[in-house]
């Protein structure tokens, strides 16, 4: 059994949301506890371990909140096509479950559940029970279910209905695309908005902050500034950009779920990978790091 | 009828439990004008401001969940046409049908609508009390419309068939002003949740090495900690009511 099937869906996605906040909360706890070191916000080294944890433990939720948007939208521009083809199946004299049968041939992702359902009705369950296996994620996707319930219990004369109900859906399928297609292109927000914040202070730090930082001794009538808190400042602010981006811009693109952290965490990675790069290349700076 | 959303079903008890926070602000805050409190009057104004907004956002409860039950309901309208044409096509009686479509669409609204029902109250009047409580907004001209058809027998279902239609090229009008709506807040994120954070940075950083003496730690630990995760949360808020107008 999929792990999705065994919890309910809304269940997991809050226990996977919270993990990031559950792995921060266990690597405060070694800190404190077994490596006996106290959490220091400016401490570069440690904003890089704890964006790293939190990238690996929203991996799971990332991969799942994609899937199921993905899944979820693709089921539901199925539904046109398969009631097509159902009429087509009862005009030609098939009984419902061999046209549902053949109808869900021309599907992907609604093919699972309804082969679920049939085999439950073959198996001697009756309508009412069989069709809890259809998916309700959305209300077009439940008021479809409904509809194979009606249409069972109604006999198969009722394809007449099936041609109005099918235009209707196509209306509503043809709404939503166009919706999603209207917003697609603030799918690039999560992108620009990072590379721009990435760019910029990785340029900022590279040649003027530590450069700076290094000839502090001699340029005696500048001010002082700390690179290594400065540097774990913008780490935490890569970090808390990109998901804060991943979530605003699921709901700019009017996704269902939030779809838009996986591109955010492909960027937070490659942010981790840069700044890290920018630490390894200016190791003489640790002696500004605030003692624990 | 809503007493549910009222603090102990009561209206008095409601505003009264709400107004507490704002009367303890300002006590707080005449203690802190006569002196009797040795904390500057603006302290004492900033825990007023505080304390007053957080009772006037318990006293308006009520009337922010009846619009987003109003908001719902508009949402899901479309929905419950097509499910009460599905169900009258297959033959169920119009009014069971309408029972069953309002069931499923999950709105609190139509709940009340079929509880009054189910109590011996005809359609009209049913609407026509949940009007009383909610005000005459112009959703219920279209389900009073969607009512009324239930009695007009064969002929319900090209009439419904016609209101979805409607409902329907209604949506995508709206659809239009929301991703211009969507595309103004979107620009405003990019601007002030992403290169005004950049800048402020870059800036502060900067000027605290040509300005000896300023901790600029503080502020940029403020900006990333606070400024940019609120705005981030506004900005998607905003999104989120915009994009659930316009989503089916």
């Amino acid at each position: 059994m999929r792990l999705e099937e065994g919890v309910r869906r809304q269940d997991l996605r809050i226990l996977l949301l919270t993990l990031p906040a559950w792995a921060v909360l266990f690597y405060a706890l070694y800190l404190i506890f077994i490596a006996r070191k106290s959490f220091n916000i400016y401490d570069p080294y440690e904003a890089i371990n704890v964006s790293f944890i939190v990238a690996l433990s929203l991996i799971p939720s990332a991969a799942l909140e994609y899937k199921w948007e993905w899944e979820t939208s693709r089921a539901e521009s199925e539904i046109p096509i398969m009631l097509s083809a159902l009429e087509s199946g009862l005009r030609a004299g098939l009984s419902l479950p061999e046209a549902l049968r053949e109808a869900i041939k021309y599907t992907t992702n609604l093919r699972r559940d309804f082969i679920r359902m049939l085999n439950a009705l073959a198996a001697g369950e009756s309508i009412d029970s069989a069709v809890k296996y259809l998916s309700r994620e959305t209300p077009l996707l439940s008021i479809t279910a409904d509809y194979i319930r009606v249409l069972a219990k109604g006999g198969e004369e009722l394809f007449r209905t099936l041609k109005d109900f099918r235009e209707s859906v196509e209306v509503i399928v043809n709404y939503t695309k166009k919706l999603r297609e209207a917003t697609r292109s603030f799918v690039a927000t999560v992108y620009m908005v990072l590379i721009v914040y990435l760019i910029t202070t990785a340029i900022f730090l590279q040649t003027f902050l530590f450069p700076l930082a290094k000839q502090s001794s001699k340029l005696t009538m500048l001010g002082h500034i700390n690179p290594m808190a400065l540097t774990s400042l913008v780490i935490y602010g890569a970090l808390i950009e990109s998901i804060l981006n991943g979530v605003a811009t699921s709901y700019f693109t009017g996704s269902r779920y939030l779809a838009s952290i996986f591109h955010a965490l492909v960027l937070l990675f490659l942010s981790i990978a840069v700044y890290t790069a920018l630490l390894y290349m200016n190791t003489s700076l640790t002696s500004y790091m605030v003692p624990h | 009828m809503l007493a549910k959303l009222y603090i102990g079903r009561s209206k008095q008890l409601h505003y009264a439990v709400s107004a507490f926070p704002a009367v303890l602000g300002a006590v707080f805050f005449a203690l802190t004008l006569t002196g009797a409190l040795r904390i500057k009057w603006y302290f004492g104004a900033m825990y007023f401001a505080v304390l007053a907004a957080v009772s006037a956002s318990m006293a308006f409860m009520p009337k922010f969940k009846m619009s987003s039950m109003l908001e719902q309901l508009e949402l899901r309208l479309p929905h419950l046409v097509l499910r009460l044409r599905t169900l009258i096509m297959a033959g169920e009686s119009p009014l069971d049908a309408f029972i069953s479509a309002a069931t499923e669409v999950r709105s609190p609204i139509l709940d009340l609508i079929i509880k009054e029902i189910t109590l011996g109250r005809t359609p009209e009047e049913a609407l026509n009390d949940v009007k009383q409580v909610f005000g005459n907004k112009p959703i219920f001209d279209t389900l009073k419309r969607v009512m009324l058809s239930l009695g007009m027998g064969e002929e319900a279902i090209n009439y419904l068939k016609e209101e979805f239609e409607a409902l329907m090229s209604e949506r995508e009008s709206n659809l239009r002003k929301a991703i211009e709506s969507l595309s103004v807040i979107v620009e405003m994120y990019m601007s002030m949740g992403v290169f005004f954070p950049v800048v402020a940075i870059v800036m502060l950083a900067s000027l605290s090495i040509l300005g000896t003496g300023i901790n600029v730690n503080i502020l940029i630990a403020l900006l990333i900690f606070v400024a940019i995760p609120l705005f981030s949360a506004f900005s998607a808020i905003m999104a989120k009511k915009i994009v659930e107008r316009a989503l089916l």
